[in-house]
Formats: C-alpha cells, structure tokens, sequence
C-alpha cells in the first residue's frame, strides 16, 4: 500500500484527465476513487494480524477492492444512481490509479480480478500491515516507498502545479462538479476560501503524513532506514504468489484480454444506455458553467 | 489570472507552513494514542488546514468581535 501516493496524484490526475471537448472528472470523484479501496478495508486488515496481507489484497479476502473491476462497477452505480458522467469517469481514474499505485509492494494487487487471480507487484516495497498500523507506517517509511511518495509529490508539483492554485479551483475544478462544491458552500456557509483550504487539504495531508512517519520512523519506532529495492530488509514483506514472472505475466495478459472483452460486452449491453442517459456538468453544456456570476463567492451552483 | 498568483481567497504561504509545522507537532505529541486521528483519519487528516487556519481564527475573531460589544 502507499501512504501518501494516494493523496499527490488526485491533482496530477485531475489536470491530466480534464480535457477540452471530454468529460472533466470530478476531483471529489477522484479522490473518493483513490481512497475508496482503503477506507474499505484498512479496518479488517490491521484486524487480521498475520493475515492481513491475504485479506487486504487476496481472494477469499477483500483483494477485490484492489481491482479494476471495482472501480467500474462503481462508477456504474454512481451513473445509474446519480447519473453524473463526471463523477462515474472521476471514481473510475481514481480507482484505477490506486490499483497501479499498489502494485509497488510485496503483496501486489489482483488488477483482472476474477478473470485473474495472479497478484501483480514489481515489489520495491514490502507490505507490513501484520506489523499493525504503526509498524505498518514505520516499515513503508523505512524502505524505498518514501522515494515512491516523495517522486509523486515532485511530479504532481512538476506537472500539476497549476492544479493546487485558486485561479484553477475557480475555473476548473469547481465548475466541473458543482453540486459537491455548491453544497459545502450553502450547507455549511464555507466561502471560496474555506473551500480551497478543503481542496488543498489532501495535498497538505499526504506531506504532512509523509513527514510526521518518517520521523517516526527515525526517532520513535527506531527503525534501519534501509531503502533498497524490496527493502526494507529488517521485516518479511508478505508475498501472495508461487509463481513465477513468466506464470504471472501469461494469466495477466490473458486476464486482461478478458476483462477488457468483459467491459466491451458490459458497455454495449448497458454501459452506452447509462452514459446517453448521464449528464455532464453544466460547464461543458455551454450554458455558462452554472457559474452565478452575481454570487459573492461565485460558486458554480448546480442546475 | 495566472496560475500561482495569489488571491483574496489566498492566505499566505505562510500560514500554510504553520499548519504543516503544528500538524506535525501535534501527530509527534498525539502518538501515544492508538488510532491517531491526525495521521490516519482520511477525513481528519484533510481537513486540518481549513480548521487551523479558518475555523478557529474565524470564531476566535467573532468572539473577540462579541466580547467588544
């Protein structure tokens, strides 16, 4: 699992993904896509003890979390349910994201689920969550995943910088889900700038978690700081598959064919029905952006 | 407006290194309990800065404003 990762690359994605002439996705999507497989699960794994791995990340067990199919199937409730296309393509990027982002530790992800039950992991860091969630924290920021969290920070500031200012969160991301955005603003009396203290406030969690772990690593649990590839050595990573590169790489490939065959089916079955039927947010309508320009926040609100 | 240039909705950069100083001031002095809320509350966790640096000047300032009268 990654312990900041998941909060840099919500704006990384967030600007990558909003296209002109395509459906902006949701930055709230995103992030409830991104932290979605975690919050569902973290409780039972830390649960688990020495199973915590195989619950986390297996099947029988909660790995299915930790699937692309998960986030689609996700996204097509949210389409049915909310018929928001930005919200569906904002969960389905975040999902997915997390998916790639996990494949970083020992444990690795089942990506094709069901139609693979190989883990995929290229191992840099070990997954510790037997070591409870302190031991977790003080292992991952002993390793080489302090370099995964700190090189999605740089890119996210490299890439995305424009993404963490107001200029962005006015014209960008709030006229693309302006119901979530136009609630927090009328709901709770927040104005723009509470707003954008919201907003930025994942990317200020994941660097202050960032720095408060490692420094709990070095001072209080007193850790090696050992980061090499598959470290740190000082505690076992769980490994969930036998098998071999060119094993894995078979079933993955052939799980993946099927899967995408899956979703092709799915999407022609339902898939176009559900989308024709969605709606995208008022600022790619044309009709202004839902943006009341004479609001004193001008907050986009919804239609 | 460029990207980066601040605005009213802004506040300085910082007030923004403060909260990250007592973030993780406090997450240190918090350690000793078991599910540390700060560091690992997904909902906690995010929105500190809005309570750090809006919320309690906010209602500090309405009390000040209220004692004044």
């Amino acid at each position: 699992m990654s312990w900041a990762a998941h909060e840099f690359e919500n704006y990384l994605l967030q600007k990558e993904f909003t296209r002109e002439g395509w459906t902006k996705p949701s930055f709230l999507a995103i992030v409830f896509g991104t932290f979605g497989p975690d919050i569902l699960t973290k409780f039972f794994v830390y649960g688990a003890h020495d199973e915590a791995a195989r619950v986390h990340r297996d099947v029988p067990g909660l790995g299915w979390s930790h699937s692309f199919l998960f986030g689609v199937f996700l996204a097509v409730l949210v389409l049915w349910f909310f018929k928001s296309r930005a919200w569906a393509i904002g969960i389905v990027i975040g999902q997915w994201a997390h998916v790639l982002t996990d494949m970083g530790d020992s444990a690795g992800v089942l990506p094709f689920f069901p139609f693979s039950m190989e883990q995929v992991t290229i191992g840099l860091w070990t997954h510790s969550a037997q070591e409870g969630r302190y031991g977790d924290a003080a292992a991952y920021y002993s390793g080489p995943a302090i370099f995964w969290d700190l090189a999605w920070m740089l890119l996210t500031l490299a890439l995305a910088w424009r993404a963490l200012t107001s200029s962005y969160f006015k014209e960008v991301v709030m006229p693309a889900d302006p119901r979530a955005w136009g609630w927090l603003r009328d709901r709770l009396h927040l104005p723009q700038k509470a707003l954008l203290m919201i907003y930025r406030g994942i990317f200020f969690y994941g660097l202050g978690r960032m720095i408060s772990w490692f420094l709990f690593a070095r001072f209080d649990h007193k850790t090696p700081f050992q980061p090499v590839w598959g470290g740190p050595e000082y505690v076992e990573g769980a490994d969930l598959s036998d098998a071999g590169f060119v094993e894995v790489a078979i079933r993955t490939t052939i799980g993946g064919i099927l899967f995408f065959a899956f979703l092709y089916l799915c999407w022609r079955l339902f898939g176009k029905r559900l989308w024709d039927r969605g709606v995208d947010p008022p600022v790619m309508r044309g009709d202004g952006g839902g943006v009341a320009k004479d609001r004193p926040d001008d907050v986009p609100v919804s239609p | 407006m460029a990207g980066g240039e601040g605005t009213e909705d802004d506040v300085r950069p910082g007030w923004w290194l403060f909260a990250l100083v007592l973030y993780v001031g406090l997450s240190f002095a918090s350690l000793s309990w078991r599910d540390n809320v700060l560091l690992l509350n997904w909902i906690i966790g995010p929105l500190f800065p809005v309570v750090v640096l809006f919320v309690i000047p906010t209602v500090a300032k309405a009390a000040v404003r209220g004692r004044r009268r």
